[in-house]
């Protein structure tokens, strides 16, 4: 465990160098980045703007600049943001809390709402309940996710005035961008969870259990659920990666004062240092919840060993 | 009797509906300029936010509705249809070859190459594609050619991963053998021998990845980082119709049922062709 631990936390800062170097190599590639601050020629004087050179460290060798750089980014330190005028990781964190409970709420409501509709959806094989399920699975894998969210806007915010249309407040804000993750994120996990029951309600040891005189429910809860679970929490483990696509379209649609939104701004604004400063936060958050994946289908599954 | 049931059978074993979808969306974005009943650039002021022809106060000359500027919805979508395919065809086409190459690259030679081509499929895979896809809009400026580099990047590693797998197995064939006595090079083995038994799975790949591909850009599009404004892309189009939902709601449905109808299509035939040639592939 320790040693599958020690090279995975290995392999997660070299792919962390490599997006960090790919994010530093691409700024450098925009400009000089003094003209983010300071146009030149107009009420700067030479002085000043060699000096601010100097203080960014434009005259080292770049390898130097990025390796100065990265040192400064592990510490939480990606320059100031030039739209909000003060450091970034500030404006971050000032709006990381939206984001967090949104994408917690979502994700727990994704992963309930995708294991039972599998579950309801293979134990009706083949009935109108299995064909509602796999109807509403399929869609939620081929709509764009802006789409789902502006249909749910116009039915139950605009038609029916039910719930407001958009922005933070009381929990009734929450029902419809939780409504869309949710339902873009369980159709893969209803349907993975599907065939994957199917596959083992197939078994022979299923067949055991039930020609032993199990009950219905304890079969498909107990022997058959267990073992099936596998299949889905790849794809649950997976699906943060398509989180946070989602979170940035939903709170962008919604105008949800998240990261995902702040993610879109500071591309509009071309704020180069916020942009980086998510990047980097999104990749690793992005690591740690697949390396997390992995460390959990070891728990589930004793076939796989990463315990040696 | 006979012939209802047949037929039903015949609709459910076969992907008919989504194969007509796709035939019929190649077919208008091929011909747009014949298609299309009106200029998808051409704004009639006395049109804006015009009603679909079905409600009220809509006319049969802008089918769909006309949008914020006074624009024809439906000749919008179906030159927008043209982004769509051409982006999803160009990505397919260069990416689908990058990777079935690099997969038999590491998959026929093994050793060092094998190790450098997997661990950048890791890397790839192990990136948010949409963060570098932000990141390079603000460096560069959003373009179709910066979305198309983007999204090639990013394509590769699936079609890298499966051929590699089916390579490492059809090297140790017989008949790859029996090539290789014959005195084969490994570019006439890698090409005439193991290609062809990598086409299948190439082909429900790409059709399977055609959805995600048109999502992605519609996506990116929505966010204002994909293709950009005069152009009539999908994404931008709902994005556009967002703020007007409350009174011309057709201008952000519309564009949006087309790129559903098209991603449904494109992954319900992937579904069945992976089914089709091969059940044990249903992980991919």
């Amino acid at each position: 465990m320790a040693r599958f631990l020690f090279f995975r936390l290995i392999y997660i800062i070299i792919v962390m160098m490599g997006v960090t170097f790919i994010v530093f190599g691409l700024s450098r590639m925009s400009g000089d980045p003094r003209l983010l601050y300071m146009t030149p020629g107009s009420r700067w004087s030479q002085e000043a703007w060699d000096a601010r050179g100097k203080d960014l460290g434009l005259d080292k060798p770049f390898m130097v600049q990025y390796l100065l750089w990265a040192g400064r980014a592990a510490q939480g330190n990606f320059g100031d943001s030039v739209w909000h005028k003060r450091n970034s990781l500030d404006v971050i964190i000032e709006r990381a809390p939206a984001t967090l409970k949104l994408s917690s709420v979502s994700y727990i409501m994704a992963i309930f709402l995708g294991l039972s509709l599998g579950i309801l959806s293979a134990v009706n094989r083949g009935n109108f309940f299995d064909l509602f399920i796999r109807g509403f699975a399929l869609i939620g894998q081929a709509a764009p996710p802006f789409w789902i969210a502006i249909l749910l806007i116009y039915f139950f915010a605009v038609h029916l005035d039910w719930v407001p249309t958009s922005r933070t407040g009381g929990w009734s804000n929450y029902i419809l961008p939780v409504a869309t993750l949710a339902w873009l994120a369980s159709a893969g996990i209803a349907r993975i969870t599907r065939s994957a029951l199917l596959e083992v309600l197939d078994s022979e040891y299923v067949k055991l259990a039930r020609a032993k005189g199990v009950t219905n429910v304890k079969v498909i809860l107990k022997h058959a659920f267990r073992n099936a679970l596998i299949a889905p929490l790849t794809v649950a483990a997976v699906l943060f990666a398509s989180f946070i696509t989602g979170t940035v379209v939903v709170e962008t649609v919604f105008a949800w004062p998240g990261l995902g939104r702040l993610l879109v701004e500071a591309t509009r604004h071309n704020d180069f240092p916020l942009v980086t400063g998510l990047a980097v936060i999104f990749s690793g958050i992005f690591l740690l919840s697949s390396l997390m994946a992995d460390i959990l289908y070891a728990v589930i599954d004793p076939r796989i060993r990463i315990f040696k | 009797m006979k012939k209802f049931t047949d037929t039903y059978t015949f609709i459910r074993r076969y992907p008919i509906l989504p194969v007509l979808i796709i035939i019929l969306l190649i077919f208008i974005a091929l011909f747009a300029q014949f298609v299309s009943p009106n200029d998808p650039l051409y704004s009639d002021l006395s049109k804006i936010k015009q009603p679909p022809f079905w409600l009220e106060g809509g006319t049969l000359e802008y089918l769909l509705g006309g949008d914020f500027i006074g624009r024809d919805l439906l000749s919008r979508i179906i030159y927008g249809s043209r982004i769509s395919l051409m982006v999803a065809g160009a990505v397919l086409i260069s990416g689908g070859t990058i990777g079935t190459f690099a997969g038999i690259v590491a998959g026929y030679k093994g050793g060092v190459w094998d190790e450098i081509i997997m661990r950048l499929v890791d890397m790839t895979y192990a990136i948010p594609f949409l963060l570098v896809a932000m990141v390079a809009t603000v460096v560069f400026g959003s373009s179709l050619s910066l979305l198309l580099i983007l999204l090639i990047i990013f394509s590769w590693p699936p079609f890298a991963r499966q051929t590699r797998g089916l390579t490492l197995q059809l090297k140790d064939t017989d008949y790859v053998a029996a090539a290789r006595i014959a005195g084969a090079g490994p570019f006439r083995i890698g090409f005439r021998h193991i290609l062809p038994g990598l086409v299948n799975i190439v082909i429900v790949l790409a059709t399977l990845q055609v959805g995600s591909l048109i999502l992605t850009e519609s996506v990116l599009s929505y966010l204002g980082v994909g293709i950009p404004a005069p152009q009539p892309a999908w994404g931008t189009m709902v994005a556009d119709g967002r703020q007007f939902l409350a009174n011309a709601w057709w201008i952000a449905v519309m564009p949006g049922m087309a790129i559903f109808l098209t991603v449904f299509a494109f992954n319900f035939l992937g579904d069945w062709l992976r089914d089709y040639y091969d059940p044990r592939l249903r992980q991919i």
